[in-house]
């Protein structure tokens, strides 16, 4: 049962009408396109303004579609840009989420 | 609304993210009872949607760009106060005092999104923010000050949002505990919603070097409150702490019940025991099982205060300890987020004096025989 003061569970996607689970994953397609790319940019250099933002974006929508292993990956990387940043600690979790989400890019 | 021709709730909803808003429209609209008349990317957006729509009910987000979610819960409250239902990743576990920040800026409650092991039903996390955004719908809000003197330059954090607004004249005919009575040992407090943000204006007013123990019983899920006692702590003068079971209540320090079941005082020692919730009971902690423990143990030694809450909560607790001759006060109407604990409690007769909220502390030392400014 969801605790009706602060956590809730994990909203899988199932249960929804077909139109919304549609529309949740058109419109996680559309940030994935958004926010990737801008978070591949952390493995030719330093953090952009938006790169914790991303990172802190995408970790909570991924849930909301069901890609639990990339929220999980997004929140690792949004806690190294929050923290020490290690530019090779950068460069693996970007790489492990572009693996994780690069299907839900257009080709 | 009108109760004849009842209409759909108008909500804000606020979030950068288009997976988030598109969600929270999803849910929220899902049984017909709400309609969400605007969204909102930043902020700023969201202070210039509630101008513009001034909706029933906003559902924000804490991590926004161009101006983040607590300023715009403070502009909100101090321009068009409207019941803020924040839904966020930044206010569990370590972030938690977030949440209370966003609670003392004016916000109704909070609901944090779901992590990756989290786990659950998309249906059944939407049915949780209809349910809450219900409750919050019905909370006649009050203006904050904070934003308005924050965005003239005229304060910082805030330490007590009780000295923003002008000083009254002292109203109540509290007196100093008569000579004879017993010494009073012990202040307990009872808030629910709206309670942290009252909380702060309260105990942000109580000397470092106050003679009585505090206990306050805060309703709050699991995991907020030592976020709730960290937060205090940093604003108010005496410091903050959670209750353990087997240690004391120290004079000069508040002590905070935990979550997950009730503190009760054991003795006259302020010896305190922590019990799990009784079957069925549906606030945790429980403020009655507190303030009658109180009772017990104290009698006209302690103080009882019971402030903004939905529920009844506390009113039964407070009836208690009035009968066993302690000093009884509840917050006013006009100035509680939600006058439902202190309304039963005054229906009760539990109530000794009913006062604005920025009196209550004024009223406390009286009553304590301090001089206050």
């Amino acid at each position: 049962m969801p605790d009706d003061h602060g956590r809730g569970p994990s909203p899988r996607p199932r249960g929804l009408p077909p139109e919304a689970l549609a529309g949740l994953r058109e419109a996680f397609a559309g940030e994935v396109a958004s926010r990737l790319p801008r978070l591949m940019q952390l493995l030719d250099g330093p953090p952009g303004p938006d790169a914790l933002r991303d990172a802190h974006a995408l970790g909570s929508s991924a849930v909301v579609v069901g890609e639990n292993d990339a929220s999980r990956t997004a929140r690792a990387l949004e806690a190294e840009l929050g923290g020490a940043a290690d530019p090779a600690e950068l460069h693996r979790l970007v790489r492990e989420l572009v693996a994780e989400l690069g299907s839900w890019v257009p080709a | 609304m009108s109760p004849d021709r009842p209409s759909p709730v108008a909500v804000v909803v606020v979030d950068d993210s288009p997976v988030q808003r598109r969600f929270l429209r999803a849910a929220v609209e899902a049984e017909g009872d709400f309609a969400v008349v605007g969204e909102a990317r930043n902020g700023r957006e969201a202070v210039a949607l509630v101008e513009r729509l001034r909706p029933a009910a906003v559902l924000m987000d804490l991590d926004l760009p161009v101006m983040s979610g607590i300023e715009a819960i403070e502009r909100i409250m101090s321009l068009h106060a409207t019941p803020i239902l924040v839904y966020s990743a930044f206010v569990a576990g370590a972030n938690s005092e977030n949440a209370l920040e966003a609670l003392a800026a004016g916000a109704v409650d909070v609901l944090a999104k779901p992590g990756p092991d989290d786990t659950g039903t998309l249906d059944e996390y939407a049915a949780v923010l209809r349910r809450k955004l219900r409750v919050a719908a019905r909370v006649r809000v009050i203006t904050h000050p904070r934003g308005r003197l924050r965005s003239q330059g005229l304060t910082g954090t805030a330490p007590s949002l009780g000295s923003a607004t002008p000083r009254r004249p002292l109203a109540p005919a509290v007196q100093p505990c008569p000579e004879g009575r017993d010494a009073v040992r012990l202040v307990a407090v009872g808030a629910s919603t709206g309670g942290p943000q009252a909380l702060l204006t309260l105990l942000g007013q109580l000397p470092v070097d106050l003679d009585q123990a505090v206990l306050v019983v805060q309703h709050m899920a699991e995991g907020f409150i030592p976020g709730l006692a960290s937060w205090l702590d940093g604003l108010v003068p005496m410091p903050v702490v959670v209750g353990e079971s087997g240690r004391r209540l120290v004079p000069g320090t508040i002590t905070i019940a935990p979550s997950g079941g009730n503190l009760l005082v054991q003795d006259d020692r302020l010896r305190v025991l922590c019990t799990p919730p009784e079957p069925g009971q549906f606030h945790v902690p429980g403020i009655d099982a507190s303030f009658e423990s109180v009772a017990r143990a104290l009698g006209p030694a302690a103080v009882g205060v019971l402030l903004t809450g939905m529920g009844r909560d506390g009113a039964a607790g407070l009836l208690a300890l009035r009968g066993r001759g302690a000093l009884t006060l509840g917050q006013d109407e006009a100035t509680s987020a939600v006058y439902g604990m202190p309304a039963a409690a005054q229906a009760l007769g539990a109530v000794e004096h009913q006062l604005p909220l920025d009196q209550i502390a004024p009223a406390l030392l009286t009553a304590l025989g301090r001089v206050h400014q």
